[in-house]
This record gives structure tokens, sequence and C-alpha cells, in this order.
């Protein structure tokens, strides 16, 4: 065989070799990645698990357990937050099964409705708690991009928990329920504390000093 | 779609390291080749074309004075230059140096035909007036003509009068895997290119294919065409080298590539007819088709990059426009999330074929038996020339489609 055609070989081989390497290690990652994701999911739920349930026992009780509860919130809020970046992220890049992140997503907002109701609930009871709530509703537009970068500044503040949602995703019927109930019509939309609505941007000085600090000493 | 364009980039990449690394398992040793030697030399005329070359035109004079080569002619031809080249070079005048002027600047092909009239020695050496060449390789090069009465030319490995500067480091890297690359297309008979630093033809061919295209802004890569369609093969001399003066400026490069580019396209299109053809071989079949493969891959890279780039500063400005600039904080979890959401389908087979063309830069420098000096050079080199490339293409593309007016520079 001549050189050129023993190099055409080997080379193809070669090719042939490192695209299979790509695939295979590929679907090694798919599955890192819904395995941490399951897992940080699992780890959520358990937490808001946790939460509800000791809400339900503690609302029975005389004591009060609201600062016990109140040093809880913050970590639980914390992994919500992350856990939903980190699914944004990976879907984004279209890596992976989509049927997979699916699934998984679907899990989250249920367990993100339960965390929120959670959370609710126990504002009601421990009327001295100053934790917000933030209910996000986005799409893929340049400005729900921002709104995301300003939550994500304020988020910071361990009193303001976020629940992002989706608008764009199919087949969410915690989506469809939440944006048909507060009547959520424009993306970005904002929702503190289940009474204050604003739809289009809101920067982080308008929703720090006008809205969550009149929030608490209001 | 865009993951199947990075696959055909990264394995097009990947695919011409492979084959060119299997050619190179069998090159064969050369450096202490001994030549054969010849009872009657046959007799070579130096044709040394000028344009504007007053700084450099008397070292390359000095380099064909004394050649160890008996009975050797130059013929210096001036094209009419506006600076004191003519008057330099006509302190060289002898026996063995003619000198020539046009009154008008005709351009290089022109001046060769011009030189190539006042000749009838058996070979005729092509050699700009900016290079020098090595004593012994005249002598080299025409064994080899002699020994293979099937090779059309010889030429020699190019590399750097000067490298004082960064944009002439940089072609001295790209010239350490040029050089490396023809001695291996040498070895399959598909070397494709008769530089004008150096090039030596039986003048029988060169005058029975018509002499230099005058129209054309690459007369030498025209040669190489008509040259190769006749049945000539090429083979070059790594070891001894023509030293060429570099562009010294961005400005100077871009200029030199895109006339090269335009060069390739205008050339190609008038040789078309070989392009697969199996009448010329793996020419024809194999190295035609990469040079077309070559900047089409290039380009393709260049615009995926600066998309990401783009999609990354537009994310950034984004951001920032609504919280200011910010530094992304580091953490070991925020760099494992990170390596979870790259895409290895891509970037393992990436990373390979970056492996594998930084051991092909390897291979060229321990063949040459150099080591790299200029380190920023050949990091550039490796991670960013080829957005220089594709910039050199586009502007060719560009220039050629909306018929720009060929300027030779």
């Amino acid at each position: 065989m001549d050189l050129v055609k023993e190099s055409i070989i080997k080379a193809g081989a070669v090719t042939a070799l490192v695209l299979l390497l790509g695939i295979l290690l590929g679907y090694q990652m798919d599955d890192l990645r819904q395995d941490h994701l399951s897992e940080e999911l699992r780890q959520s739920n358990l937490e808001t698990e946790t939460f509800s349930v000791l809400d339900d026992y503690v609302q029975r009780s005389d004591g009060d357990h609201c600062q016990l509860m109140d040093v809880q919130i913050p970590s639980i809020g914390e992994r919500n937050g992350e856990l939903g970046s980190e699914l944004e992220r990976f879907e984004a890049q279209n890596i992976g099964s989509d049927e997979e992140y699916r699934y998984i997503r679907d899990r989250y907002y249920n367990n993100q409705l339960r965390l929120y109701m959670a959370l609710n609930s126990y504002k009601d009871r421990c009327n001295g708690t100053n934790q917000t709530t933030i209910l996000y509703f986005f799409d893929d537009s340049t400005e729900s991009q921002r709104q995301g970068a300003v939550l994500n500044e304020v988020v910071k503040q361990k009193n303001v928990q976020v629940f992002s949602f989706n608008a764009e995703v199919d087949d969410s019927l915690v989506v469809d329920v939440l944006t048909e109930d507060f009547n959520v019509t424009d993306y970005p939309t904002v929702i503190v504390n289940d009474d204050q609505k604003f739809e289009g941007f809101i920067s982080v000085n308008e929703l720090n000093y006008d809205v969550l600090n009149g929030n608490q000493t209001g | 779609m865009i993951l199947y364009i990075a696959w055909l980039l990264i394995f097009s990449s990947v695919f011409l390291s492979v084959f060119y690394l299997s050619i190179y398992s069998t090159a064969r040793e050369t450096r202490n080749e001994e030549m054969e030697e010849m009872e009657n030399p046959p007799s070579i005329t130096i044709l040394m074309p000028a344009y504007n070359e007053s700084e450099v035109v008397e070292e390359a004079l000095n380099s064909v004075k004394e050649l160890d080569y008996p009975g050797y002619q130059v013929v210096f031809v001036n094209d009419a230059s506006k600076d004191s080249t003519l008057e330099k070079a006509e302190k060289y005048a002898s026996d063995k140096i003619k000198i020539i002027s046009h009154e008008f600047n005709k351009g290089k092909a022109a001046a060769l035909n011009t030189g190539l009239a006042e000749t009838d020695s058996d070979y005729v050496v092509v050699q700009d007036a900016d290079s020098k060449i090595e004593s012994e390789l005249l002598y080299k090069a025409v064994g080899k003509m002699e020994s293979d009465k099937s090779l059309g030319a010889v030429i020699a490995a190019i590399r750097p009068l000067k490298a004082d500067n960064f944009v002439r480091k940089l072609q001295t890297v790209e010239y350490q895997l040029t050089n490396f690359y023809r001695m291996l297309m040498t070895e399959i008979n598909t070397l494709n290119v008769t530089p004008g630093a150096f090039s030596i033809y039986r003048s029988s061919d060169v005058k029975d294919v018509g002499g230099f295209d005058e129209g054309n802004i690459t007369e030498d890569l025209e040669m190489a065409f008509k040259l190769r369609k006749s049945g000539k093969l090429f083979e070059m001399i790594y070891f001894n080298s023509s030293y060429t003066e570099f562009p010294s400026t961005l400005r100077g490069l871009y200029n030199q590539r895109v006339r090269w580019a335009r060069g390739f396209i205008y050339n190609g299109w008038k040789y078309r007819e070989m392009f697969l053809n199996r009448d010329y071989g793996y020419f024809g079949t194999v190295q035609l088709p990469m040079l077309v493969l070559m900047p089409a891959l290039i380009v393709t890279s260049f615009t995926m990059v600066i998309t990401g780039l783009s999609q990354s500063l537009l994310d950034f400005i984004i951001k920032s426009s609504a919280v200011g600039v910010q530094l992304p904080a580091f953490s070991l979890s925020n760099l494992y999330t990170g390596i979870l959401g790259s895409n290895m389908k891509v970037y393992l087979p990436l990373l390979l074929s970056l492996m594998l063309v930084a051991y092909i830069i390897k291979k060229a420098y321990n063949y040459g038996g150099e080591r790299p000096r200029n380190i920023p050079a050949l990091l550039f080199y490796f991670f960013a020339y080829f957005l220089l490339q594709s910039g050199f293409w586009v502007a060719a593309i560009l220039k050629e489609v909306t018929r720009s007016k060929k300027v030779w520079t």
C-alpha cells in the first residue's frame, strides 16, 4: 500500500477513535450532570420537606420556634437558587437529554412551589420574621437576563428568597397556574411577598430601597 | 448544528495532523546527504527581479557574488524602482552579474521574463532581491534536478533574514511549520509551490510553458500550476535555506498574505480542471482539495470563536448594565459545576486536536535541529494566528468577488 493511502487510513482511524472518545465521554458527562442535579434536587426536596413538616408541627405547639427555623431558611433558599441556576445553565447549552432535564426541572418547580408555600405559612405564623419571598417569571429576553442579574445581587441578602420560573417552558402545570393566578402577561415579572407586582425590569436600587426596605419598615 | 460544525472543524484538524505525522514517520533524513560531484556542471542563470529593495539589495547581491558553483550568471532586473535600488545594484555589475532596468514598472513576472530572455543557460533560478541563499544550495539543487528528469523545480526552505520584531518572529514560527509541511509534501510528491525566494527550473521547461504570467500577482504559484499540469514534479531541500525579508509590520503582512490568497483563488480557478483529477496523482486528488479545505476551516473556526466571544461579551455587558461590573467569584464548587457544564463532546476532541498540533510543532523544530526561541510568538501562533489568517482570507475573497484591483505588494 502506498504511503498516502496508508496515511489516509491511519488518519481516518484515529479521527474515528477521537470522535468515539468524545461521544463516550460526552455521555458520561451527561450522566454526571444528571446525577449531580438529581442529588442536589434530592437534598433540596429533603430540606423543603423538613421545613414544611416542622412548620406543621410547630403550629400545634405552644413554643416559639421562629428563631430556630429562621436560621435554616438562608441555606435552604441558597441551595434552591443554585439548583435553579445550574438547571438553566445546563439546559441552555443543549447538552444532555431534553427529556431528562425536563423531568428534573418539573420536579424542581414542584419543590420550589412547596417551599414557597411553606415559607408563606411560616411567615404568617412568625410575625416578627423579616423574610421576603420573591416570585420571578422570566423568558429569554435581554430584560429578563438583566432582571436575573439583579435578583442574584438581591438574594445575597440572607432574608430574601427568590423563586424563579421560566415562562417559556412547555407543559408545566405549576408555571401555568402561577402565571394565571398572578395574571402574569409580561416578562420579566417580579412579585414581592404576594402583593407587590412589578412588570418589566426593576433595578437593584428600586428593589432594595423602595421595595424591600419599605417592606421591612412598613 | 453548531456541535456538528465544531466536530467537522476539530476532526478535520485531527485528520490532517495524523495524516502528516504518518508521512513524517517515513521521512528521509537528508541533513548529511552527500551530493555527488558533477563532472560537467550545467549552466545556471540566477534571475533577480527587484522593485524598491534598496535596503536589502546589497546583501542579496553579495550572497550571489561567491556561490559554491562554477560558471553561473546573474541577471538583475530593476523594475523601475523609485528608490536607490538601481544605483546600489549597478556597483555589482560585472561579467558575472548583468544589470537590466525597465523604464517603467511592469511587475515581477515581466521582470522575470525580461531576465529569461537574456539567458540560454540550462537552468534558471528565481531569487527575490530581498533574499539571500546559502552557498551550497545551488549545487545541491542542480544535483537534484540532474538526477531526476521528472523534476520541474527544486525549492529551498525559507527562513528570515531578520527576526527583530514580533511580526517577524511570528512568521519565523510559521515558516518553521511551513518548511516542515513542504518537506512532507515532497515525500508524497504533492508539493504545490515554487516560491520566489528561491526556485530552480529547467530553462526549457519555463520557456515551453510560455514563461511567467505577466497578469498574475502570484506568478510563482501560477508557474507551479503550469509545470504540474505539464507533468513535472517538485522537490524541496530542507536543510539549505533561502533567507528572505519578512514583512515587518502587520499591514505589510496583511498585504502580502491577501495577495497570496487572491493569487491562490485566481490560479485555483484558472487551473480548476486539476482539482480531484486523477491525471495529476495525489496533487490533484489530495493536495488541491486540502488547499481549498484549509481556508474554509480557518474562516469557519474564526466565525465560531468570534460568535462565542461576542455572546460572552454581550452577556457580560447585559449583566453589567444591571448590576455593574463584577468579576466572577471563584470557588472549587464553581469549578466543579463549570466542568460539568462544559460540552465534553467538543472539548475533549478539541484538546486532543490541539495536542496533536503541538506535537507537530515540536517535531517541526526537532527535525530542523532547532529549539523554539520566541515563546510569545509561538503561543500566539498556536492559539490565535488562525484569527489573523481568516482575516486575510476573508479580505481576499471579498476583493476577488468585488474584482478589486490587484496590487503587487
